[in-house]
């Protein structure tokens, strides 16, 4: 799990340091968010050379670039 | 009033290219200045750079940034700054710059800051020389965003960083990567040089509103976090139109 985070932070294919590792009754699930549906795919692609034996899915949501909401006042 | 829009971890790389100016479209009669609080690349490539650069170039307001630590991954940091120097933004690390808005001079402090860790659980100037240089470069950066606060002649003052001052903003990251997400240290510069408000991204499952030690708001405006293109925050009371 360690070394998929880290392979997930290193591979110039995904270079994401925020998307967390867990595991949960035989499945490996990445969560977390990223900034576009591609990034989740390479997500995947790297964990799954990290641990070929391993089942692996994702629950990495991709952040959506909403409309601005509402000023806050300071 | 001075109305500061703020966004940090747009992390944009090729298949993002054209995807998030529309995002910014009208942003310019929604605030006075953007602050880009870095992570503007996933890899820190020049090709990313020169994609950021195009996503935010011409927006009809004033955008200041920082760099965060993807935009340093490929060693292209200074290229990165250079192309958004040329594409019109004001790139800050160590320095400020004051803005002429309607409402009064918006001044902004920016550096990248860096990690360290928060009061009572942070790393220590002590032992090896790695670990001297890892708290020897979060000082120095410290050092530097109180110098720039105080050296701005405005009549407020912002605070830009990429690293958080704070723990608050923090709450979601797991605690035992909060040496890693930012520094106390930051917060005593952003305490003694005067600021009302300071923006910061990196920490992306923090959260939004925290404040240092002396109750100056901070804002966590890494994308992720803010799940909207930008947030504006108003400076300067409500009793202006604008906000
Ligand atoms: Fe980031
Ligand atoms: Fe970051």
């Amino acid at each position: 799990m360690a070394h998929i985070r880290q392979r997930l932070a290193e591979d110039g294919r995904t270079a994401e340091l925020a998307v967390q590792v867990v595991y949960e009754d035989g499945v490996i699930w990445l969560e977390g968010a990223v900034t576009g549906e591609g990034r989740v795919e390479h997500l995947l692609a790297v964990a799954r050379e990290a641990v070929p034996d391993c089942e692996i899915r994702s629950r990495v949501q991709v952040t959506e670039l909403g409309a601005p909401g509402p000023e806050e006042v300071l | 009033m001075i109305r500061v829009a703020a966004v940090g971890d747009i992390h944009l790389g090729p298949e993002l290219r054209g995807r998030y100016r529309p995002r910014l479209r009208g942003i310019a009669e929604r605030a006075d200045v953007l602050l880009l609080a870095g992570d503007l690349t996933q890899h820190g490539t020049e090709e990313e750079g020169d994609i950021v650069a195009g996503e935010i170039a011409d927006l009809g307001l004033p955008v200041i940034a920082v760099l965060g630590n993807h935009d340093y991954h490929s060693d292209q940091q200074e290229r990165i700054t250079a192309s958004l120097r040329e594409a019109g933004v004001v790139p800050l690390e160590g320095e400020g710059v004051v803005v002429d808005c309607p409402g009064g001079r918006l001044g902004i402090a920016g550096v990248k800051g860096f990690g360290g860790g928060f009061a009572g659980r942070c790393a220590s100037e002590f032992g090896e020389p790695e670990m001297k240089a890892f708290v020897r470069h979060t000082k120095d950066v410290a050092a530097a965003l109180r110098e720039a606060l105080k050296g701005l002649d405005a009549d407020h003052k912002v605070a830009l960083t990429h690293y958080s001052p704070d723990e608050e903003t923090l709450e979601g990251e797991p605690p035992e990567i909060f040496p890693f997400l930012g520094s106390y240290l930051l917060a005593e510069a952003v305490d003694e040089g005067g600021a009302e408000l300071a923006v910061h991204g990196h920490a992306h499952l923090g959260c939004e509103k925290g404040a240092t030690p002396g109750g100056v708001p901070v804002r966590n405006v890494a994308l992720p976090v803010l799940g909207r293109a930008y947030a504006v925050y108003c400076l300067g009371g409500a009793d202006t139109e604008g906000c």
